[in-house]
């Protein structure tokens, strides 16, 4: 396939992989790799600076970052990943449906993507956890619902493109239903943009839930995210500065090979390449 | 008295804003069996009759009859009944698709699934050689694409088959070679064999229909064509551009 | 597949009269007097030169056109045939300067003396403008979608051969005229007119530029039987003031137009000659299958013809 020739031709695409790849191992093994538990107060080692003992030193309460941060990773990008699968999910499967389709299932799909993405998203976003009560989940939906309009517009082009071709057409002057011509013509030829669309999302993502948290709306303490973390670390910013590097060179981090990685693959779906 | 094999009464067919009329009172009739060569200049409305003539579209105005029964009923009484060949062969097949996985997608839905067996034996009916059986659509030159396109339009032994500019895209050696596959493979098909080259059209076909502003101007057979003075033909045959040979 | 909205192109048929016999007399190709082998005139000096012209792919450094020489003169056509994939096209290509640049070219393509291949982008652009015309397969992103046709030509014609506007709009007309289309494509937006309208404009915009040379990559496949003949008619007159390179893999084509004749086969020249002694008794092998596939094309035709008149 051509996305995995772009990566190994493109570098910096392929540093950004085996980052993402190494960051969500982390997050896997974090039970069994974490120097200390991350929840383990101990009020007497507070600010602990860089050491062999914390290699990222302590918090505000003594607990260990390095163990927050690799336990933290797995509510981030645990959230994250299940939000843009959803997310494609709730979006993909109308959009390709309306676009092989085509007129009136199409038209309704259109007008009900403008209405929705007629609302800024991040007050959707708000105003739905605010009703829904703050928790990952919540914030997550929240995510799905304000969203999902933005990929079924985006497929529905994609599919609609693949479905006016005379492969389709042959398919039915042979009398093929639309399962078949999903299955076969539309599904295979967009699935690249797919993964492109949910890698460049996943980066948007992991901002949006770490953004949450970091509001207090997301992931609840004292369970380790990035963005709650960062959250605490801003409290105390005065007095150790330094508490903001880990959380937040993690989430830019991650968020940027994101994006890099997608904009790496969409050039490879590029006609012309 | 049988009912013809296919009968298009007043096809009307317009398209854009403000309409325009691509078909007028369209009318045809087919018997059963034979080449017809569909001839018109480009934008004159062939390939709006075939895609209406393969069911892709609903004329505005006017029936489709084969054999008696109104085209959706026909073609749900017999799959695989009708199928079509287009120009562009490069869109016409799955990219990601192997050659035995696009013939395949020929045989009638419904149906045993194809064993090797049938595809081999459709390939030898093209000429297609069975190494390429694996092979994906990029791999192949354009004479050898049209062929896998050729051989899983006829995989379902149609009654119908339209060809809608199939050789016009390629260079004339397999043009040639491409024309003499269809007539030798023809059997008891009857072919709509769409063109504006009216060389390619006479090595095909028995008959030719002349289409000229949404509706047949005239439909002379092959041995009387160069006695026809219907102006339209005419004009055809003397704006040919032939080789002359020896000359 | 969506036929095109209105075609504002006349249904009348190109002047008639012309004697359906004799193809080289009815394209009207006066034979140019200077004679072939003479180049003592100025005049008569190559417009076009290729020597040794070789064209490969950059990365691999697969050869894809090698060992391609060819002369061309004011006043003579040369036809470069060969079946799909021979690389006639990145001849043309490669002869303006034009190739992508995962391709590199070797060897020399002289163009008034200029080397296009060694010439900056900026020097090869300003020689083509100034006396090379282009006709392309599919030239369809050729027009700027927001503007007239007209605008095309009013603005092409004043840059490049400063004319005013009302002698550039009579220019156009005339032009199109010739290849089959009337005031109403001069005034239409590019999306209201089809694809093969769309080819006779840029090709009645190129020829409106009077280049000295104009090369044809495969003119007529776009176009209908009506308006290839239209085309060919078109460039048989051309031919005379002017030189042509038209490539091309239909030999009817090549009768109509070419003096002489370079025959393609997998990127190397397998055969050249005059165009009379190639197309009647070619010695390759591929020259051959061309001339029989043609001829196994036409032949019904002729019949009937012969029989029925």
């Amino acid at each position: 396939m051509s996305l995995t020739r772009a990566v190994r031709e493109d570098r910096l695409g392929a540093c950004c992989l085996i980052f993402l790849l190494a960051v969500f191992l982390a997050a896997l093994l974090a039970p069994w790799i974490a120097p200390h538990d991350p929840l383990a107060v101990d009020v007497r080692q507070k600010f602990a600076p860089w050491s062999a003992e914390h290699w990222l030193g302590t918090d505000h309460l003594g607990r260990d970052v390095l163990s927050r941060l690799l336990h933290g990773a797995r509510a981030t990008l645990g959230f994250s990943l299940l939000t843009t699968i959803l997310t494609l999910l709730a979006g993909a499967l109308p959009g390709l449906l309306a676009g092989a389709l085509r007129g009136r299932a199409e038209a309704a799909l259109m007008r009900l993507c403008d209405a929705l993405l007629a609302f800024p998203s991040e007050a959707l976003i708000l105003a739905a956890v605010g009703m829904l009560g703050p928790s990952p989940e919540n914030a997550a939906l929240a995510c799905i619902v304000a969203k999902w309009p933005w990929y079924a517009r985006m497929l529905c082009v994609v599919a609609r493109q693949y479905a006016d071709t005379n492969a389709v057409r042959f398919a039915r002057v042979m009398g093929r239903g639309l399962p078949h011509i999903l299955r076969r013509h539309i599904l295979p030829r967009a699935a690249g943009e797919i993964v492109v669309l949910g890698t460049l999302h996943m980066g948007s993502f992991i901002l949006t839930i770490s953004a949450l948290s970091f509001l207090g709306l997301g992931v609840q303490p004292p369970a380790p995210e990035w963005g709650a973390m960062l959250g605490e670390a801003r409290d105390a910013m005065l007095l150790e500065p330094r508490l903001m590097l880990p959380s937040g060179a993690a989430i830019l981090l991650t968020a940027a090979a994101c994006n890099y990685l997608g904009d790496c693959l969409r050039d490879a779906l590029e006609p012309g390449r | 008295m049988t009912p013809p094999f296919l009968e298009a009464r007043g096809l009307c067919k317009s398209y854009g804003r403000p309409p325009r009329a691509v078909l007028r009172d369209l009318e045809l009739e087919l018997p059963r069996g034979g080449a017809w060569g569909l001839l018109g200049e480009s934008g004159c409305g062939k390939s709006t009759l075939a895609r209406l003539l393969l069911g892709l579209e609903a004329p505005d105005a006017g029936t489709i009859l084969m054999e008696g029964q109104p085209l959706r009923r026909w073609r749900a009484r017999h799959p695989g009944g009708m199928s079509v060949v287009f120009q562009d062969y490069t869109t016409s097949v799955p990219p990601q698709c192997s050659v035995e996985e696009i013939l395949a997608e020929g045989f009638p839905p419904g149906g045993p699934r194809p064993g090797a067996g049938d595809l081999h034996a459709l390939m030898d009916r093209v000429s297609l050689p069975r190494a390429l059986a694996r092979k994906r659509p990029h791999e192949l030159s354009g004479g050898q694409l049209q062929r896998v396109c050729i051989a899983r339009a006829i995989a379902a032994r149609p009654a119908f088959l339209v060809l809608d500019e199939a050789v016009s895209s390629l260079d004339t050696p397999a043009q040639a070679r491409i024309l003499e596959l269809l007539r030798d493979i023809r059997g008891d098909m009857t072919y709509l064999f769409i063109t504006h080259d009216i060389q390619a059209a006479v090595f095909l076909c028995e008959r030719l229909l002349f289409l000229h502003q949404g509706r047949i101007a005239a439909s002379p057979p092959r041995e009387d064509l160069f006695r026809t003075t219907n102006p339209i033909v005419r004009d055809l045959l003397d704006n040919a551009l032939v080789f002359e040979d020896g000359g | 597949m969506q036929p095109c909205p209105q075609p504002p192109e006349t249904t009348t048929p190109p002047a008639q009269g012309e004697p359906l016999r004799a193809p080289r007399e009815k394209f009207s190709s006066s034979p140019p007097s200077s004679c072939p082998g003479g180049g003592k005139a100025p005049d008569d000096a190559p417009l076009l030169e290729a020597r040794g012209l070789g064209v490969r792919v950059r990365a691999s450094g697969e050869t894809l056109v090698s060992d391609v020489s060819l002369t061309l003169r004011r006043g003579r056509c040369l036809g470069v045939v060969g079946e799909s994939g021979s690389g006639k096209t990145l001849i043309c290509r490669a002869l303006l300067g034009l190739l992508p640049p995962s391709l590199a070219a070797g060897g020399e393509a002289l163009f008034q003396g200029c080397d296009m291949l060694t010439a900056s982008p900026e020097e090869a652009r300003r020689r083509r403008g100034a006396g090379l015309g282009l006709l392309l397969q599919h030239p369809m992103t050729a027009f700027d979608p927001l503007r007239t046709i007209e605008a095309h030509f009013l603005e092409s014609l004043r840059a490049r051969r400063g004319l005013a506007p009302e002698e550039a709009r009579a220019r156009a007309r005339a032009g199109l005229a010739d290849m089959g289309l009337d005031d109403r494509a001069l005034r239409a937006y590019p999306h209201q007119l089809s694809g093969g309208m769309l080819q006779r404009c840029m090709i009645a915009l190129t020829l409106s530029l009077e280049p000295a040379v104009v090369v044809a990559d495969e003119p007529t496949t776009a176009l209908d039987a009506r308006h290839q003949f239209a085309l060919v008619r078109c460039l048989a007159r051309l031919r005379r003031e002017r030189a042509l390179l038209v490539v091309s893999h239909d030999l009817a084509v090549m009768q109509a137009l070419a003096d002489d004749v370079l025959v393609l086969h997998k990127g190397r020249p397998v055969e050249s000659g005059p165009a009379a002694e190639v197309l009647s008794a070619p010695r390759h092998a591929v020259a051959r299958r061309l001339l029989e596939s043609r001829r196994a094309l036409s032949r019904e035709f002729l019949r009937l013809r012969e029989t029925q008149s």
